[in-house]
């Protein structure tokens, strides 16, 4: 036996994403012009970065999440993940989506082995399971029926389905918004130290400019102007230093009021 | 004679499988309550018998003061006496077992192949836009052929044996399924759907994994309603074309003014219905406790 062999849960490489001046138009009404939702978004993701998207509810963050997935089409642009276009439900990425959606039929175990990658042996995977029932301090619920759970849990049942994939690119539509202040922060560290042992490419929806702060290397801000239909990219910015950060130093409390200034929120901070 | 065929089938979404399903409470924040036993689904103990027992008790005194202590001749209105005794006459006839177990055979025969075919009419519609824009229309229209329509017809083509009778309650039991199976796989959460395809699951295994599971229930309920319809299509057919049976028993009764055994056919129809309903809901607890 060489030691070449794979190990039992095998590590993708994080991947590179790509989108090309990508755009999402929905037709409207019977009788409307169709609804431009996106843009021109242009954005270049290394892999194993952490892009956080913010922007203002209803400017299309999840549908620009849908268009990486491969769940849903632009129509215009293109994307692509390490170089090739992107499939439909293309499987190099793994989804938590803004709802939990999980089968309410299935306990919490059996949710998060949907996750699982396909043709996974049944011992590995239920040890895999095991492993992200305690990452998501889940254990204890395991045999639970979604209906018994409370909504910040299906959210982390959710979170632990999207992981169980190891996927090279994985999408994150505001995967902490029903917890409760200190299990966000715990999930948060959660999922720095997930990133350092599997480093993935994520892209990050969140309402919380904290939290953008603690995770990403860049925010991408989404946003709509004026005097055109269409929200696309409006502000980049670089997030300096290592994780886990400091949450109360200066250099980031200087960027929470760049940010919040420019989602348009008074930051009554002292310049 | 009103024969209600469509009475039954588009009852969707009964209130005992759907409650507090709504793709928007599915998977959000639940409050306790939903946590509780759904309201068609509540324990069945001493007292929830007892309680449904009542109703039939004071029935069984009412008559039982009418046909004793008032002018009613027997000939309209027998005793219940007398209608044990028309019974215990049939059973010493040996005719009484032989038509409940014809009528029987004949319903759960019916049942089980118009059940089949609604199940996989329900699925190939409710899955395919194709199927649902070619089959939907012809099927509605003869889901809309009053029962009594087809039999005439069945009895030229099939003879007057057991064939067409089957057929009939086929018919009757096929489009309940038929109807809640197919809007059922219509309306499952496409977000669960979606959800499905991220993960992986092609055509087939989005059917196992979450199509079919989703609609569990709607199956069931599509079921009792289907054996229902067996039962009333069943007397349909024996009230016309039978020489047997407790439908034939009726007309037979009725031709020669024997109330009391009137009386006793429909007493054993409610009596049987009401058993092999109870058997399904037997079925649909333990069914509905894995699939929900
Ligand atoms: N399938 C669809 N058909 C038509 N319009 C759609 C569709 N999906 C999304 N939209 C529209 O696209 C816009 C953006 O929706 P999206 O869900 O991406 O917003 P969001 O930024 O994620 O908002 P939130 O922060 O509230 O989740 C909305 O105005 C919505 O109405
Ligand atoms: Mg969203």
């Amino acid at each position: 036996m060489t030691s070449i062999a794979p190990a039992p849960t095998q590590t993708t490489p994080a991947l590179p994403v790509s989108l090309n001046g990508v755009g999402r138009a929905f037709p409207g009404a019977p009788g409307e012009p169709e609804r431009l939702v996106l843009r021109d978004v242009e954005l270049k993701i290394a892999p194993g970065e952490i892009v956080a998207l913010l922007g203002p509810s209803g400017c299309g963050k999840s549908t620009l999440l849908r268009q990486i997935s491969g769940l849903d089409r632009p129509t215009a642009g293109s994307l692509t993940i390490d170089g090739t276009r992107i499939a439909a439900a293309d499987q190099r990425c793994a989804v938590a989506f803004q709802e939990p959606r999980l089968l309410p039929w299935r306990t919490v175990a059996r949710n998060i082995e949907l996750g699982l990658p396909r043709g996974t042996d049944r011992a590995a995977g239920r040890a895999r399971v095991a492993e992200l029932l305690d990452l998501v301090q889940l254990t204890h619920a395991a045999d639970l029926k979604p209906r018994q759970i409370s909504g910040g849990m299906a959210q982390r049942v959710s979170l632990a389905r999207a992981l169980a994939r190891n996927p090279g690119v994985l999408l994150l539509d505001e995967p902490f918004g029903a917890l409760d202040a200190l299990t966000r922060l715990t999930m948060q560290d959660l999922l720095v130290d997930i990133h350092r042992a599997e480093p993935a490419t994520i892209v990050l929806v969140t309402h919380d400019v904290d939290e953008a702060l603690a995770l990403a290397d860049r925010i991408v801000l989404l946003g709509t102007r004026f005097d055109r239909p269409g929200a696309t990219i409006s502000r980049i910015l670089e997030v300096p230093g290592k994780r886990p950060r400091d949450r109360a130093s200066t250099v980031l409390a200087r960027l929470r009021a760049q940010l919040l200034d420019a989602l348009g929120v008074p930051s009554h901070h002292d310049r | 004679m009103s024969f209600d065929e469509r009475g039954g089938a588009p009852v969707l979404r009964p209130s005992t499988t759907t409650e507090g399903r709504s793709p928007a409470s599915r998977n959000g924040r639940k409050d306790p309550a939903q946590g509780a036993p759904a309201r068609g689904r509540r324990r069945i103990n001493g007292a929830t018998l007892l309680l449904g027992a009542v109703v039939p008790a004071l029935l069984l005194t009412i008559w039982l003061f009418a046909s004793e202590a008032t002018a009613i001749p027997d000939y309209l209105l027998p005793s219940p006496a007398q209608v044990v005794g028309a019974g215990v006459e049939l059973a010493n006839q040996g005719l009484l077992g032989t038509y409940i177990l014809i009528s029987l055979q004949r319903v759960l025969t019916g049942f089980a192949i118009g059940a089949s075919i609604g199940l996989a009419l329900g699925a190939l519609v409710g899955l395919s836009g194709l199927a649902d824009r070619m089959l939907a229309p012809t099927l509605g229209a003869i889901r809309a052929v009053p029962s009594l329509a087809w039999l005439p017809l069945l009895t030229v083509f099939l003879g007057i044996f057991e064939t067409p009778k089957i057929t009939l309650i086929a018919i009757g039991a096929a489009f309940p399924v038929y109807t809640t199976v197919s809007a059922a796989l219509r309306h499952v959460d496409p977000h669960l759907v979606e959800a499905g395809r991220a993960f992986g699951l092609g055509r087939l295994a989005l059917l196992t994994t979450v199509q079919l599971p989703a609609v569990v229930p709607s199956v069931i309920s599509g079921l009792r309603l289907a054996l229902a319809q067996a039962w009333l299509f069943l007397v349909a057919a024996e009230l016309l074309a039978s020489s047997m049976g407790l439908g034939f028993l009726l007309t037979d009764s009725a031709n020669n003014g024997r109330t009391d055994r009137i009386f006793l056919a429909i007493l054993l129809l409610a009596i049987l219905g009401k058993t092999s309903d109870a058997l399904v809901g037997l079925g649909e607890r333990a069914l509905l406790k894995r699939w929900s």
